[in-house]
């Protein structure tokens, strides 16, 4: 018998979209030590579908009141960025440990409410950044970090998709932006960890292109320790293009969520989903064999084993969101939409 | 015992200064442009340049042994002004003219002993047919020993192909990569031919033995001469998936005739030049195969702990 019975944790999500489905729900009901107590979530056809697809105890409309009754261990938060502020203090207030999913809020003062809120409960946190998670993110930090880079030069990301199913994001109340609230969190966490240190936001220029109340096309220039980062955020429908390239000193990587390529002191990276090629004839043919990114699963699995371990260090605590909020506040402030 | 160590960032230096036992002090000599970040976090260092007498007199002050592996070498990575082709009258600048300045100012402060680290072609026993400009200047180097009157006592370390962790320059990566990178392992997806690998931390060690046992002669570190199929099969065994290594009868005829086709008819653009056939890499005498005057690390251990490595920094 554990800790914590054998029964294990008791979990709770709050909000069944995309997120919680794909996340969120398969690593509580997968893992060994939680049970998936109950969901809440306003629309009730969804709620009961979910309910009786994945088996779960009981499902609320009010996230409020699964938190008052339920008596839960921790909970996901996965609705609109809007309403996260106010269920992250309810989550503290009942002492649960949360996993807020990104983007944490949509003001700094929010934010720095929940972090104090956090720290007054005891409860561990973990903000929803994936990159952590992901390998060949975690390849680039580790070469980073064991010195194969030198000294990076200069850093280009390029995230062009199509705008998210999710209305809300297109509702500044509930979003707190467009594709710089949806997709800069990500970003920003990642090259924190690369330069371990916070950016200078250089220039920004935001525009609104085919949304009409959120910006969704985004040009801006972070300066980390002097080094720059120019960031093209673009929401286009039908588009999908990816692409971070870093130039160091010593080579050239090119990387986004499937693969990872380039030159490291004259040689060959080439990795998927942090997999070499099954077959590479020295580079005049390669090839893969599968291969997937299982981040989510990952991510939600390592927030329920920091708490069965009494960690408070996540890997994105709620004072990384903070920091991240801080930024984009800062972006947000400096931009003359156009 | 302060000990000044040249070359310490290296790819021995990284692995000599974590061996360093608690009684000896290594002070390293880095340049402006050294990777100092190499290094282990408390370790000494004095500025100065093998190539300026002055700085290595300077740094020479209280020390009482030297370990002296400061060298360029052909592809060598160590500086921004030294790329992939190294001119001979900097081989000769550094190899040689270097060592003399390290070896006058260590006579000029009276230091007890000089262990230098030399290369395999460069080793009186070895009968090196084709002698490159670095094995040339690194044998004149080792020479300077003799030539000159010193009145300290030294030894030449001359270890064979060196592999284990913090291969920061990646010299050693290729063949691990494609190893990693191919279910059926055929040459020239690895090289025929054979090699000797030693570990290390074993010409690590064997530098620290000479340092206090200093017997003024070459000594080879060294492991067994393998076949470099079953280099190829250490690899393959280390790879997640089931790697199949073979050898491709009439390679030497078949293949290289097959590659220059696929090219001359443009199917593919295939430098041949770069399918090498047949390779001979730290091979030793008999008589000098799996030497060290310390115990001896394997080299499938050797093999391992690189390709760990290599995992831990993301590249495999």
């Amino acid at each position: 018998m554990g800790l914590f019975g054998s029964t294990g944790l008791r979990a709770g999500v709050i909000g069944t979209g995309s997120v919680a489905e794909t996340a969120h729900i398969p690593a509580y009901l997968n893992h060994p030590k939680t049970t998936l107590a109950a969901v809440a979530e306003l629309d009730e056809g969804r709620r009961e579908s979910v309910v009786s697809e994945y088996d779960i105890g009981s499902g609320y409309r009010d996230g409020k009141q699964m938190l008052e009754e339920e008596n839960l261990d921790l909970v996901s938060i996965c609705t609109p960025a809007g309403t996260h502020r106010d269920l992250f203090l309810a989550a503290a207030k009942a002492g649960c440990h949360i996993y807020c999913e990104k983007p944490l809020t949509t003001s700094i003062e929010s934010a720095e409410r929940m972090a104090e809120a956090a720290a007054e409960a005891d409860v561990i946190t973990q903000i929803g950044y994936t990159r952590a998670y992901v390998e060949n993110y975690q390849a680039v930090l580790a070469m980073k970090a064991h010195h194969l880079l030198g000294d990076i030069k200069r850093v280009r990301v390029h995230r062009v998709r199509s705008p998210p199913a999710g209305g809300w994001n297109f509702d500044p109340e509930m979003s707190g932006g467009g594709v710089v609230a949806d997709q800069l969190g990500h970003i920003l966490d990642f090259y924190i960890r690369v330069f371990d240190t916070a950016p200078d936001v250089k220039s920004v220029t935001l525009e609104r292109l085919d949304i009409p109340n959120v910006e969704d096309y985004a040009e801006i220039t972070l300066e980390f320790d002097g080094v720059p980062v120019e960031l093209l955020l673009h929401w286009t429908p039908y588009a999908k293009h990816h692409r971070n390239l870093l130039v160091s000193t010593r080579g050239l990587l090119e990387f986004n969520l499937e693969s990872l390529n380039g030159q490291i002191q004259g040689e060959t990276v080439a990795q998927k989903y942090g997999k070499q090629p099954f077959v590479d004839l020295r580079g005049e043919f390669r090839a893969w064999w599968g291969g997937s990114n299982d981040f989510h699963d990952a991510r939600v699995t390592d927030f329920i084993d920091h708490v069965l371990e009494d960690n408070y260090d996540t890997v994105a605590p709620i004072q990384r969101g903070v920091e991240v909020t801080q930024i984009i506040a800062d972006i947000y402030n400096r931009s003359e939409l156009q | 015992m302060r000990t000044l160590v040249t070359g310490g960032t290296g790819y021995i230096g990284s692995s000599l200064l974590r061996r360093f036992p608690p009684a000896y002090s290594p002070v390293v000599l880095v340049r402006d442009e050294s990777r100092t970040e190499l290094l282990p976090d408390t370790v000494e260092t004095v500025q100065g340049d093998i190539t300026d007498y002055q700085s290595v007199e300077t740094a020479m002050a209280d020390i009482d042994v030297v370990v002296h592996m400061a060298a360029v070498n052909p592809g060598s990575r160590n500086s921004p002004n030294i790329t992939s082709s190294v001119s001979d009258s900097v081989f000769r600048k550094v190899n040689v003219q270097g060592t003399k300045n390290v070896l006058d100012a260590a006579e000029d402060a009276d230091v007890d002993s000089v262990v230098y680290l030399s290369t395999t072609k460069a080793h009186p026993d070895v009968d090196a047919a084709d002698i490159s400009m670095y094995v040339r200047t690194k044998s004149e180097g080792g020479d300077l020993f003799k030539n000159d009157e010193f009145s300290f006592d030294y030894s030449i370390i001359h270890p064979t192909y060196v592999m284990g962790p913090r291969d920061y320059r990646l010299k050693r990566y290729e063949p691990f990569r494609s190893a990693a990178a191919n279910t059926v392992l055929i040459p020239p997806l690895y090289t025929p031919g054979r090699i000797n690998i030693v570990h290390v931390d074993t010409v690590a060690d064997s530098i620290l033995y000479y340092l206090n046992n200093p017997t003024n002669n070459h000594h080879m570190v060294s492991g067994p001469n393998i076949n470099r199929k079953r280099f190829a099969k250490e690899l393959a065994s280390l790879s997640s998936r089931r790697t199949i290594v073979s050898d491709v009868p009439f390679r030497n005829i078949l293949l290289p005739l097959g590659v220059k086709t696929i090219d001359a008819i443009g199917l593919a653009n295939v430098d041949a030049s770069r399918l090498v056939l047949d390779s001979q890499t730290g091979i030793v005498p008999e008589v000098q195969e799996q030497r060290a005057p310390v115990s001896r690390k394997s080299w499938q251990e050797a093999v391992q702990d690189t390709w760990e490595w290599y995992e831990d920094v993301g590249l495999l």
